[in-house]
């Protein structure tokens, strides 16, 4: 009897919060598929009808496949450089030893906790034809480079914004590789980066992958950065869905490319996986 | 010890890059905050303070401060209760399946892009004439600081030795005492953890402001950033400024309450 008391409970406790994001995450996410094949009309907002004309603009238009090259282009840079970054950062705030060490992750990870617009403020101050990185290019007699409104000027935002979210699993991952192995290596007469090549990477491959994904996703929701950072020369993908949400006010369109953009990085995940059970199997033969 | 790659040159030379690049744009906005000039120049030519005066008594910036706060602060309160029921559901709920089930669908939204979802809500809100309220904030905010906090105490309460519920439920106490009497003042410190996560998540949301703010939901980062689109000078600086004092601040606290080595489950390898 009392158990199924309990039971009545458990569902009870569960009821509110399933309940709360069944009506604001996956019905939203269900209307933003309908609403993507509903036809746009300028003046009356939206038809409700069905077509898959947004999808077909979206995926065949060169403009916009342009854009779609240009987002995954630096999403795949942004992900190879933060992951390159982080990955030593993440195994010395493990590995290495001293006081304070819990304010040093603090300190590093305190962008995750700062505002988008803070940044994007900041990035404009240093990345200026005349900003501070030029004027220090310029006084050790380096080219002044084109920063502001430039891709690698979104590029180099976006992987500073990437970094902590990144480093959030890849810390988890480092932690889990037991130094004992490391520690056979070396005594075995393995350099410490041969080590950390050989033995740390690999085992950490499943921690790399989720930093990787969530890298993407945050690069597929940095319109802020392309908006202050890139302006017009930088059009990725989540800009223009702002655009069209924003400006147009074609959301049918909006929709349609967001689901385009979560299939295609859907797509960008499985052939990593497979991609990386690949590198595991070869490596293993 | 000798040959340990964590005190190799290399590693720390590239450590000590990563973390300049980490903290240089704030440092920036920090230090034009403090700018005694009327433009935005840098370095400042001065020290001064006219700008975070002049934020401070600018009562639209000061209103747009306590929206976000106050909207923070229920965030917070929501999220966190939400996310314990549903530890306490998930921990009890008998099926295998169901169980898993429900974990990943509450999981669900943090795999997602923001964009996405700020599209998908934006449209459910239209709908529903909530477009642009506080509340639609509110719901928004919830959707990523639930799954948040949830992962964050569910990982604390995996960690615990199950015999001592075992014990106090032979004891005679009843699952939900146990849950609320034992099982949670031993995951205090991952509580506090998630909700000072979840305060700076909602305080600082720029994403979703963007798509979802109206009159009624002016927050702070939606009002700067309405700001930076047609101004530059150093108030964003000051505005800048003390964000980053609060944020440091509560990292601080967090640090102190909780150690940042055991929110992100870091401790034990000493």
């Amino acid at each position: 009897m009392t158990g199924t008391r309990h039971g009545t409970l458990a569902l009870a406790a569960l009821a509110p919060g399933v309940l709360f994001l069944g009506f604001f995450f996956l019905i939203p996410v269900l209307m933003l598929v309908q609403i993507s094949t509903w036809s746009f009309e300028p003046g009356a907002l939206m038809r409700r009808d069905f077509t898959l004309e947004h999808y077909t603009a979206f995926l065949t238009d060169p403009f916009y496949l342009g854009k779609i090259a240009l987002t995954a282009r630096i999403a795949a840079e942004v992900t190879v450089i933060t992951l390159v970054l982080s990955l030593p950062l993440a195994y010395w705030l493990v590995r290495a030893r001293f006081a304070g060490k819990g304010l040093v992750l603090g300190l590093v990870l305190s962008p995750l906790l700062t505002n988008f617009v803070v940044l994007v403020f900041a990035w404009i101050v240093l990345m200026g034809d005349n900003g501070a990185i030029n004027q220090m290019l310029k006084a050790i007699g380096l080219p002044v480079a084109k920063l502001l409104y430039s891709e690698t000027g979104v590029v180099i935002a976006l992987v500073h914004i990437s970094i902590p979210y990144a480093l959030i699993p890849l810390l988890a991952a480092v932690s889990q590789v037991s130094g004992d192995v490391e520690t056979a290596a070396l005594s075995l007469g393995a350099s410490p980066w041969r080590a950390f090549f050989l033995i740390v990477v690999p085992l950490c491959g499943p921690g790399l992958a989720a930093a990787a994904f969530i890298v993407v996703s945050i690069v597929l929701s940095g319109f802020a950065f392309a908006l202050f950072v890139g302006g017009d020369n930088v059009l990725i993908v989540p800009l223009l869905i702002w655009q069209q949400v924003s400006k147009t006010l074609n959301w049918p369109l909006a929709a349609a490319m967001s689901i385009a953009s979560l299939l295609i990085v859907v797509a960008m995940l499985v052939l990593g996986l497979w991609i990386g059970r690949m590198l595991r199997q070869r490596g293993m033969g | 010890m000798k040959g340990r790659l964590s005190c190799h040159p290399a590693l720390l030379a590239l450590v000590l890059l990563v973390m300049a690049l980490i903290l240089a744009p704030l440092t920036v906005a920090v230090v034009i905050g403090f700018s005694s000039s009327p433009f935005l120049v840098f370095p400042p030519p001065g020290v001064s303070t006219r700008w975070i005066a002049k934020f401070l008594s600018d009562p639209q910036f000061i209103d747009a401060l306590w929206v976000s706060l106050r909207l923070a602060s229920i965030v917070t309160a929501v999220g966190i209760l939400m996310a314990l029921t549903l530890a306490y559901g998930l921990t009890h709920v008998r099926s295998q399946t169901l169980q898993s089930v429900l974990k990943g669908f509450i999981l669900a939204p943090l795999i997602f892009p923001v964009v996405l979802l700020a599209v998908g809500l934006l449209l459910l809100l239209a709908e529903i004439d909530l477009l642009g309220s506080s509340f639609g904030l509110v719901a928004a905010h919830l959707i990523i600081v639930v799954p948040l906090c949830l992962v964050t105490v569910q990982a604390a309460i995996d960690r615990l030795n199950p015999e001592i519920a075992t014990a106090a439920a032979s004891l005679g106490a009843g699952p939900l005492q146990t849950f609320v009497g034992v099982t949670l003042p031993q995951v205090w410190a991952s509580i506090a953890g998630a909700a000072i996560l979840s305060f700076l998540f909602s305080l600082n949301d720029v994403t979703f402001a963007a798509f979802l703010g109206g009159p009624e939901s002016q927050t702070l980062p939606l009002k700067l950033f309405g700001y930076v689109r047609y101004r530059l000078d150093p108030l964003v600086g000051a505005v800048s400024a003390v964000f980053i004092f609060t944020t440091l601040a509560l990292i601080v606290l967090a640090d102190r309450l909780v150690g940042f080595d055991r929110i992100l489950g870091l401790k034990g390898e000493d």
